[in-house]
């Protein structure tokens, strides 16, 4: 027994009962319009109700329940006849009945409420016989009395079975629609969940694809930036590439200067060895000049015994010699005058000499010393310049190479900044791809809540289909 | 155990049906008994009172419900013309004097004395007995088809009608109240005593 099957006994056991109490106030008013016995109707029909009640308490939405009140309703009609005091129109309930319990999908029902009937008739044509007929009827009479029941039955029978096949088949037609309508439900649920979520994504994903493409412009600002940085960098380290190199060639100059000036230095020291030398040689020539300078005072020595002499000779030569005589005193003064002069000369030598030793003495240790510290700040500078110009030449292969990573900065700048650009373009395609898909996120949203509308109605179809 | 009381259940439901159908059954077939009165007419020639008019019996029993619908229609008219009516009542009947009121003649008499031959004779009522003013019986039979009730109380005016102009109309069966000792005591083991008078 499916659940529509056992909802539908139910119901129709609940409407047997509402049927049966129905029927109250008809015995009321027929117990009093025929004037039978109230006591009766209400009393026996309470009992007769109390069955079904039970087992309905026991048997809930079973055949059970509806095959007792099929009974219970049968002996209604018999109720109903006597109330009505035999009227014959009364014994149509019975038919209605069995016509009605037809409706309980279940041919159990049908046949105990015929049996029932047929109960009745039989118990009276075997213990009262001329109960059921004006006349004494025989079998066949009451079986032909009983023949409309039994065509009824068969009838009611029929249709009870075909309407229980159809409540099968309705039942199972239902628990598979409610299969297919939960996984459609859940499906449908899960569509909506998964269109909300997408769509919330989708919102998510455009919110931040938007921030993205916000921060891409401030990156692409920044990257144009550094791009400009990069080339200004790049400019500046080729100019600083270009003024160290030009540095390093000045100071290779320099180096070469120093150089040179070394080698002017070494003939400044030969120059000076060689004035030295010369000095030397002044000195030698001074002290030539004072030998010779006794030479003088020699000649001024036979010059002074020449003029006394001559002196001499001109005395004795008297009046003939006086000339001579002045002569020689003159010969003779300028020969002292000579050796004054001589010694003057002497004295002077004497003094250069010793004044050009000092100098020349002084001089060479002036120059050898000037010579020593100039040699050695020259061996310094140029120790200093060639550092300077390692260091320097290290320093223009670090620009070179700044520059070269500037280069390379300012290509990558460029390059970031294109894949930025890219990069913008592609979110910004992404934005409109995350669009497009909120908009699909949202028909799908749509498709998913008509979905479910649609589930809730055919819900609706199938609840009334398995009612 | 709760096996056991479903069968404990399924028994008691048994018996419960049993019942309801012996006791429905009973109630259904009682109305339509037809009861064969088989009383003499001499016996009723004894409550004659004008023998120069068609007489008509009316045979009642006073807690017999079908009787009470009769005499309601007696209550509600007068004798037909040209016919004396009498009431022959199977006890003391209260509305007697009215009756006589009316025009009708009550009797007030037993099924002993109604059947003095035998009063298993006399099975049940109402019955009426038609005479024609020469004494010979017209008619006696029930008054319907069916158990007397509020809608064929007043259908035998016509039947007897159709009788005084001569007509021979078949005896309708009697259904009502059992009145002999031996529906008496049947009557009881079908069904409720009460429901019957």
């Amino acid at each position: 027994m499916n659940p529509t099957q056992r909802s539908h006994y139910h119901r129709i056991s609940l409407i047997s009962f509402a049927l049966m109490l129905l029927h109250f106030p008809v015995f009321y008013v027929m117990a009093n319009f025929y004037k039978t016995d109230l006591s009766v109707a209400l009393g026996l029909g309470a009992a007769l109700m109390a069955g079904p009640l039970l087992t309905f308490a026991v048997f809930r939405g079973s055949r059970i329940t509806l095959s007792v009140s099929a009974f219970t309703l049968l002996c209604y009609s018999a109720l109903m006849i006597h109330l009505g005091r035999g009227m014959i129109e009364y014994h149509f309930h019975i038919f209605v009945m069995i016509a009605l319990l037809a409706l309980t999908g279940s041919v159990w029902p049908v046949l105990v409420g015929a049996a029932t009937a047929a109960a009745h008739h039989l118990l009276f044509f075997f213990y009262l016989p001329e109960s059921i007929f004006n006349y004494e009827a025989t079998l066949g009479i009451v079986i032909l009395h009983a023949s409309f029941v039994v065509f009824e039955t068969i009838g009611c029978t029929y249709i009870a079975l075909k309407f229980g096949k159809v409540l099968d088949l309705q039942g199972t037609t239902a628990m598979a629609l409610k299969e297919i309508i939960d996984g459609q439900a859940e499906l449908s649920q899960g569509l909506n969940n998964s269109s909300s979520s997408l769509s919330e994504t989708t919102q998510e994903q455009k919110l931040r694809t938007q921030q993205a493409l916000e921060t891409l412009r401030k990156i692409h600002e920044l990257a144009t930036q550094n791009t400009q940085q990069a080339d200004l960098g790049k400019r500046k380290s080729v100019e600083s590439y270009q003024v160290l190199s030009a540095g390093e060639a000045q100071l290779s100059q320099l180096n070469e200067t120093m150089g040179e000036l070394r080698q002017s230095q070494d003939e400044i020291m030969k120059f000076l060895d060689g004035a030295n030398s010369g000095m030397a040689s002044l000195v030698q020539t001074v002290h030539e000049m004072a030998k010779k300078t006794q030479i003088i005072h020699d000649i001024v020595f036979q010059t002074k015994l020449l003029s006394f002499n001559a002196a001499v000779e001109a005395a004795r030569a008297g009046q003939e010699g006086k000339g001579f005589s002045v002569v020689a005193d003159e010969i003779g003064s300028l020969a002292r005058l000579s050796g004054a002069a001589a010694k003057e000369i002497e004295a002077l030598l004497s003094q250069s000499v010793a004044s050009v030793k000092k100098l020349t003495a002084e001089m060479a240790s002036h120059t050898e010393k000037i010579a020593k510290e100039t040699s050695r700040r020259m061996n310094s500078s140029l120790e200093i310049g060639q550092e300077v110009v390692k260091s320097l030449a290290e320093t223009v292969g670090q620009a070179r190479q700044i520059s070269e990573v500037m280069e390379s900065i300012d290509q990558a700048a460029k390059a970031q900044g294109m894949g930025v650009n890219e990069l913008s373009e592609s979110f910004g395609r992404l934005d409109s791809i995350a669009t497009q898909a909120g908009e699909i996120a949202s028909a799908n949203r749509d498709q998913a809540e008509k979905l479910m509308q649609e589930t809730t109605e055919l819900q609706r179809l199938a609840g009334r289909l398995s009612a | 155990m709760k096996r056991f009381s479903r069968k404990f259940f399924l028994v008691g439901l048994f018996v419960w049906a049993m019942g309801g159908l012996y006791w429905t059954s009973q109630l259904h077939a009682s109305h339509l008994l037809s009861f064969k009165n088989e009383i003499s007419i001499e016996t009723l020639r004894n409550h004659i009172h004008d023998e120069q008019s068609w007489t008509l019996f009316h045979t009642f029993a006073p807690d017999c419900a079908c009787s009470r619908f009769l005499m309601e229609d007696l209550l509600s008219r007068k004798p037909l013309p040209d016919t004396a009516e009498v009431v022959l009542s199977l006890g003391p009947l209260d509305v007697a004097d009215d009756l006589r009121g009316l025009g009708y003649q009550v009797h007030i008499t037993s099924p002993e004395e109604l059947a003095k031959e035998d009063p298993s004779l006399l099975r049940g009522v109402p019955f009426f007995v038609l005479t024609r003013r020469s004494g010979e019986l017209a008619y006696l039979g029930g008054y319907s088809e069916n158990k007397i009730n509020p809608h064929t109380s007043a259908s035998f005016h016509q039947l007897v009608t159709r009788l005084q102009r001569g007509e021979k109309i078949a005896a309708l069966p009697v259904k009502g109240c059992a009145v002999s000792e031996s529906y008496q005591k049947l009557i009881p083991k079908l069904g409720f005593r009460g429901v019957f008078q």
